[in-house]
């Protein structure tokens, strides 16, 4: 369980989205797109010379810019073999734990709120 | 039946109040279910943001007349873009509400629809691509969401049109519920212990609708709520709160059956790939682009092949037809007309060494038929025909994610090739589809740079047809000068121009198969389209510039620019004036290059500087129109002070 930025993840990596950093557009952009906080995602590829990342969100593939991607912090969860994220059943990719909120609640107090 | 694409208009708040109106996220198919709601024709495709405005339309039903309006996609009911505010102006004044999500991805599409509940509309939940759903193995139980959200919940295929006549039905019976319910929201409801309407009665109350009538439906004037409950619905609800509801109904409803990987995601996967993808991006435009040519060569004059000389030859096309079934017609015409005098020149225009040539002749009959319909019609077709394709099968945000890293380079993003690729068909959409980009500032960006280096599909037409009988290079080298100029101006644009540049982040729809209808609907209105705004402008050019002949008005002209033009660009001082024909339409621009007699450099100089020099008249005013008069006037002067340049430069660079 290492925390990272997304941008720095793999291709073929898993990962758990821990706080997103931004401005109150830029959350509710993120969120649209399924990045949400307890999110579980897959990174499927990545564009070289700077572009963007490719992502897989509940099934669906997300390209989010590396300069958006580096105000996500990610809690890898290693190389998972499932190709299809979060098809286990009846599992929807949410986690209400009240830990995560809190620990985002945190960061966005320390942290910059704004970009 | 009426049909009418409003820009938004982020001051005014005229938007008729919706009978009908159709809420969802980008892509879920809006305009699809619109269509088959009205019979109206909207363009739809394969990726987020095609309606960028919104439009209105009529539905028919059991003798009533509903209005029915298709707004833009949006997120959330936040007002943070253009969209979104266009779209909760709409809410307010809408009586109902149909929320349209996509079954195979509803934890994403439930936030809106909790957050559309929140405004105490009537609303009807359209679960669209339900077909998709349950071949991705997607089970959703629709009973209990409908119980969980306390609305009616619909499964449909607005693309087969499976489950429209139900959600009809249930749309139109939320009248008949008590409205203050309706306002009350679902879940005050659901405290006071109130059934919430099922699917299944709502059909039975449905079957009484005509008798009743629509009391409040037939008379858009009159307030459809108390003005004093009228609170601009901003109802506001913590986002924290909506996830969490969303991830407890998800859990509730929604069960995933594992389904092997099939062919379309190995093809998902490959074509985001950082290796393969790049080489699939590249071969897709390469096909698309020998698609393009073939198609449009074909349409012409019925030879196959992509590159010099058909490889097989087949009497069919435009350029045959003329001969066989129109030259003789027009030649006897002109005999009639004593092959001479205004009425044969206005007409026929000049006789060729004695012959009507449809190229050079220059008369309303002559090349005011043959340019628009058998020049540039055949490649209006084929354009349009692979770009639908790629809209349709949802390559072009594949094809965005590649171009990112390029893109960045000039300002831009990725996405800013969509409205960039429809430009090659026609600068006008092209510009339109800007506002699918966040900023003003990408939005200049683009559409600057559409209007000045993108030469729309009748130039390019032309432009082929001028100079592929010098070989290939040529055209090859105006292209590659026009790519350089879009560089070149992107790169200056992007460090000399102030604004926020911001990032790529998108969906990337699945791959789908296109449908045979929307393909056809999409070509039809396209080719119409153009039909219809070339035509007469074509017809009004060549009379225009006939009648000013008579009068020498070019002479003058012609004249007082010759230092720019003849010493500057080393093209003849009458290009003046088949410059500023293209103003008019570019395609009439190119077809008086014909009987200048040019070489080949002076060709390719005029047809890059004609490209450049001010865009068509529809696309000078759709340019101000979107960017306002100041960055259009800014706009204008780069693309002056661009063409004299790149003009100078080809003229100077090359030698001979």
């Amino acid at each position: 369980m290492a925390e990272k930025l997304l941008v720095e993840l793999t291709p073929g990596e898993e990962a758990e989205i821990m706080s997103i950093r931004g401005g109150k557009g830029i959350q509710s952009r993120l969120h649209a797109l399924g990045l949400i906080e307890g999110q579980r995602i897959r990174n499927i590829s990545r564009i070289g010379w700077g572009g963007p990342l490719i992502l897989l969100i509940n099934r669906a593939q997300v390209a989010i810019g590396r300069g958006m991607a580096r105000h996500i912090t990610v809690c890898s969860l290693g190389n998972g073999n499932d190709q299809y994220g979060g098809s286990t059943g009846r599992h929807s990719g949410f986690r209400r734990g009240s830990k995560r909120r809190l620990r985002r609640d945190l960061h966005k107090e320390g942290g910059s709120t704004d970009d | 039946m009426t049909n009418s694409h409003r820009s938004p208009k982020p001051q005014s708040k005229e938007y008729i109040a919706a009978d009908i109106l159709l809420v969802g996220q980008p892509n879920v198919g809006k305009s699809v279910l619109f269509s088959r709601l009205t019979g109206v024709r909207t363009i739809v495709s394969n990726y987020p943001g095609t309606t960028v405005g919104y439009t209105e339309g009529r539905m028919r039903f059991a003798n009533e007349n509903y209005d029915v309006v298709d707004a833009p996609g949006i997120y959330s009911l936040e007002p943070l873009d253009e969209a979104a505010r266009v779209a909760i102006d709409l809410i307010d004044d809408a009586r109902r509400i149909i929320n349209v999500v996509d079954a195979t991805h509803l934890e994403r599409h439930l936030p809106l629809t909790i957050q559309l509940l929140a405004q105490r509309k009537p609303v009807v939940v359209a679960l669209n691509m339900s077909d998709e759903a349950r071949h991705k193995g997607i089970e959703i139980d629709v009973k209990r969401l409908a119980e969980r959200l306390g609305v009616p919940v619909i499964p449909t295929v607005a693309r087969t049109g499976e489950g429209v006549k139900r959600l009809i039905l249930s749309t139109l019976a939320l009248d008949t519920e008590n409205e203050e319910a309706a306002r009350e929201g679902p879940e005050r409801r659901e405290e006071k212990g109130v059934i919430p309407p099922t699917a299944e009665r709502k059909l039975r109350v449905d079957m009484r609708i005509p008798r009743r009538g629509t009391g409040v439906t037939g008379h858009p004037h009159i307030p459809h709520h108390p003005p004093g409950n009228h609170t601009r619905g901003h109802e506001h609800i913590s986002e924290r709160d909506v996830w969490g509801k969303v991830g407890e109904i998800i859990d509730e409803v929604q069960i995933l059956h594992h389904r092997h990987h099939t062919f379309g995601q190995w093809l998902e996967d490959v074509s985001v790939h950082p290796i393969w993808g790049g080489f699939f991006a590249l071969l897709i435009l390469a096909v698309s682009f020998s698609l393009i040519r073939m198609i449009g060569e074909f349409l012409i004059s019925g030879g196959i092949g992509i590159i010099g000389k058909p490889w097989i030859e087949i009497p069919f096309g435009m350029e045959p037809l003329f001969d066989v079934a129109w030259k003789p017609l027009i030649t006897k015409l002109s005999t009639s007309l004593g092959g001479k005098g205004f009425f044969h020149d206005l007409l026929i225009g000049n006789l060729i060494s004695g012959q009507i040539d449809f190229r050079q002749s220059f008369g309303l009959l002559t090349t005011g038929l043959f340019v628009p319909l058998g020049m540039v019609l055949p490649y209006i077709a084929s354009f349009y025909l692979v770009l639908s394709l790629l809209e349709d099968t949802g390559y072009l945000p594949r094809l965005a994610v590649f171009l990112d890293n390029i893109m960045h380079k000039l300002g831009l993003h990725g996405y800013a090739i969509i409205p960039t690729l429809l430009g090659l068909g026609c600068n006008v959409p092209g510009i339109m589809a800007t506002r699918i980009l966040e900023t003003k500032h990408q939005r200049f960006i683009t559409a600057t740079l559409i209007s000045i280096a993108v030469p729309c599909a009748a130039l390019q037409a032309m432009i082929i047809g001028l100079l592929g009988n010098r070989g290939l290079w040529p055209v090859l080298l105006v292209y590659g000068i026009l790519l350089v100029v879009w560089v070149v101006i992107g790169v200056i644009l992007k460090f000399t121009t102030r604004g926020f540049q911001p990032e790529l982040l998108i969906e990337i729809p699945p791959y789908r198969l296109p449908s045979l209808r929307s393909l056809a609907s999409k070509m039809w209105m396209r080719v119409w389209g153009f039909l219809k705004e070339a035509l007469p402008v074509v017809m009004a050019a060549i009379l225009v510039v006939n009648v000013l002949y008579q009068f020498n008005v070019f002479g003058y002209i012609a004249t007082a620019t010759a230092p720019v033009i003849t010493f500057l660009w080393g093209l003849p001082k009458e290009t003046i004036v088949l410059l500023l024909l293209g103003i008019l339409r570019k395609e009439m621009g190119a077809g008086m290059f014909a009987p200048l007699a040019l070489t080949t450099k002076q060709l390719v100089t005029g047809s890059v500087i004609l490209s450049m020099f001010f865009p068509c008249i529809a696309t000078l005013v759709i340019l101000f129109k979107e960017l306002g008069w100041k960055d259009a006037l800014k706009s204008v002067a780069i693309m002056l002070a661009a063409v004299i340049v790149v003009g100078a430069a080809i003229n100077f660079l090359w030698p001979g």
